[in-house]
């Protein structure tokens, strides 16, 4: 034991330094490198002509368009606005999951939560494909809807923003669940007794309780959903309806339609600048309440 | 006077474990009661089917003339101290103790003035503005008192309140605990597996073993006339041995005792005539005398070994019949000159009203 002790505290400096600096490779070689190349190209030129079609110039020419045309504000704000409605979705299927699991008998915890994650399992696109069938004119929905007597005309939900709050509350309840489980789940159970104790009725105890303390689940879980859904492209494609300006449309309809590499880096760059501030923002609040606790 | 609780052959299970096996107690206002036994008797258990934390699988539990069967926690005449305290992290101080006036729907002001009341009789006014991972073990304790008796409720139940605490300062914490409900008129049904703390505060005593209530007594009661070989065994030091009832003279019974050379005499008990029976002696009912010319009554043996506590000490004696015996001795003196000590020869001898019979 003494003698492992040993040898592993010599090997500590160099071993010390190279686990700080994995993770900062990694960071330098995926995000911080093709983060300055994408700057690059946005600030850049379109040059149609050209493989790739831009040319380095700094003229920043993307980002006066960007500002200066209403149709990319509105998207963002679009994205932004469905983000949020499907993020509070999401959030409302999601925390009385993670209570049930977190209140469920220990050796069932682990089984619900791998049920939780298991969609993941198969194929993204395949999953919002199924529930392109499910949603449409003649799909599973409605057949249920109109077999079972009750409406005889239900409309159609593929095609509307609840398809795609639906798609995005579906696709990303396990980075909801987990969070709030997490924080649901380490709270003792005698603080419940505690307030019923002192005079709290059930919905009382958890308003004034359970809830306050599930507070850091729930802003973990909104952020990891609402982070990814502002720029979600693929479910808004398949589920929303043609006219759903959404921002990760039009990314793609920039990149790939127009092939203009300097707008597509423009918008991403905006985007990345609309979604860093709220959590930068949220982190120093944090901070603050920490340092002053 | 009716009893303030009355627990009516309470039995609860958990699968197939009875952790309280058929209960019936009695609980008058203004007790300071204990209920105490070893790890996993069913105090705690007993304690929240009070608070109604749980719900008896037979039985019924009576608080104030009110039935309590199906009456939920939150409309209990009853607040619980936790073992753990359960304060609520994300509140102050104040607002912890605040919180079961909040559920009250009083007045602000009353609030605020019945808190800081509170506070200041637990000595935390100071702190009121702190969170609970600010204090200290004995702070937090304290506070857990604040919030349950801020509501002043009939009964206050508290499960090892003070079993967090080190050694000085629950001896301190047990005198002021007594002082308060004294104060305050408050019924305490305290648990605890610590006897010292229960003699030192309980005005009655439950002892408790494998779900079901042994003895209930006054502290003194339970100590010098324990009803079985648990009970003697449970509570302080005892030496204990078998015997068998051979006769009675004067109101004696003559017991036959190996152990203790042969036949003895020791006060009669109710309900026990003949057979065989367990003796209890406690041990600063026996004396130790130097075994020489001037001392020859008694049981001769030599001490095979001396703990010394501060304020008295344990011996043991090797006794002649075969037996052990633990002594013990106040040391009132700083340096007796004439002290036993290991491997001195001595007698020892006790009053005929030092034992207790009981059933085996
Ligand atoms: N919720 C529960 N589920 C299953 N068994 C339980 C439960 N609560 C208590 N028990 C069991 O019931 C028995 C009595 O438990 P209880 O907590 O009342 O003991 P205790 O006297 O308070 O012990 P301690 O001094 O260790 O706190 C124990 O065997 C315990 O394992
Ligand atoms: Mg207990």
């Amino acid at each position: 034991m003494s003698a492992t002790a040993r040898t592993v505290a010599r090997g500590a400096p160099w071993g010390r330094a190279a686990t700080i600096l994995v993770p900062y490779l990694w960071l330098l070689l995926f995000f911080a490198a093709p983060f300055a190349i994408v700057a690059a190209i946005s600030l850049g030129d379109y040059t149609p002509d050209t493989v790739p079609p831009v040319t380095l110039t700094w003229s920043g020419k993307a980002y006066a368009l960007l500002v200066g045309d209403a149709l990319y504000a509105a998207a963002y704000l679009n994205s932004l606005r469905i983000a949020a409605i499907a993020t509070i979705v999401t959030l409302l299927i999601g925390y009385p999951m993670a209570y049930t699991i977190a209140r469920a008998p220990a050796g069932w915890r682990g089984p619900l939560l791998m049920a939780v994650i298991l969609p993941f399992w198969t194929s993204f696109l395949i999953r919002i494909y199924a529930w392109m069938g499910i949603l449409s004119e003649n799909g599973l929905l409605n057949q249920v809807l109109r077999g079972s007597g009750l409406v005889d005309d239900p409309g159609t939900l593929l095609g509307t923003e609840w398809a795609i709050y639906l798609g995005i509350a579906y696709a990303y309840l396990p980075f909801m669940v987990l969070p709030l489980y997490a924080s649901l789940e380490k709270m003792d159970a005698a603080l419940l007794e505690a307030a019923a104790d002192l005079g709290a009725r059930p919905w009382t105890a958890f308003r004034t309780v359970t809830l306050p303390l599930s507070l850091p689940g729930i802003v973990g879980g909104c952020l990891l959903v609402f982070i990814p859904a502002v720029g979600e492209f693929v479910i808004p494609d398949l589920l929303g309806g043609t006219g759903t300006l959404m921002i990760g449309k039009v990314l793609w309809d920039e990149f790939f339609s127009n092939g203009d590499w300097p707008m597509a880096s423009a918008v991403a760059m905006a985007m990345l600048v609309v979604l860093v501030a709220p959590i930068v923002l949220f982190q120093r609040a944090r901070a603050r309440d920490l340092a002053g606790r | 006077m009716p009893a303030l609780i009355r627990i009516e052959g309470v039995i609860r299970r958990f699968g197939d474990i009875v952790a309280v096996a058929g209960v019936d107690l009695d609980i008058q206002a203004g007790e300071l009661f204990a209920l105490l036994g070893g790890s996993g008797c069913g105090k705690t258990t007993l304690l929240r089917l009070l608070a109604g934390f749980e719900a008896p699988d037979e039985g019924r539990i009576v608080i104030d003339g009110v039935d309590m069967t199906g009456v939920p926690p939150y409309a209990r005449p009853v607040n619980m101290m936790f073992q753990s305290y359960a304060l609520f992290p994300h509140m102050s101080v104040a607002r912890n103790v605040a919180y079961g006036l909040e559920r009250e729907r009083l007045p602000r002001a009353e609030i605020e003035a019945r808190v800081a009341q509170v506070l200041d009789l637990v000595e935390l006014g100071a702190h009121a503005g702190r969170k609970p991972h600010q204090l200290s073990g004995g702070q937090r304790q304290r506070v857990a008192l604040a919030r349950a008796i801020v509501k002043r409720p009939k009964v206050l139940l508290l499960d090892e309140p003070l079993a967090a605490l080190d050694r000085k300062l629950r001896e301190r914490t047990q005198l002021e605990l007594v002082e308060l409900q004294r104060r305050l008129g408050i019924t305490f049904v305290m648990v605890t597996h610590d006897q010292d703390e229960a003699m030192t505060m309980a005005t009655r005593i439950a002892v408790m073993d494998r779900g079901r209530i042994v003895q209930v007594g006054a502290p003194a009661e339970i100590y010098e006339q324990p009803v079985n070989r648990f009970v003697a065994d449970f509570i302080g030091l005892a030496n204990i041995f078998e015997g068998d009832i051979v006769g009675r003279s004067d109101g004696l019974l003559r017991i036959r005792c190996g152990p203790l050379g042969g036949e003895i005499a020791a006060p009669a008990v109710a309900g026990l005539a003949g057979g065989a029976v367990s003796l209890a002696i406690r041990p600063e009912k026996l004396s130790l005398r130097r075994d020489d010319a001037a001392n020859t009554g008694g049981l001769a043996g030599h001490v095979r070994d001396v703990v010394y506590l501060g304020d008295e000490s344990i011996f043991h004696v090797a006794l002649q019949t075969g037996a052990t015996v633990q002594v013990t001795r106040m040391n009132a003196q700083r340096r007796a000159s004439a002290a036993i000590t290991r491997g001195d020869a001595v007698r020892v001898t006790w009053a005929d009203d030092a034992v207790v019979v009981m059933p085996q």
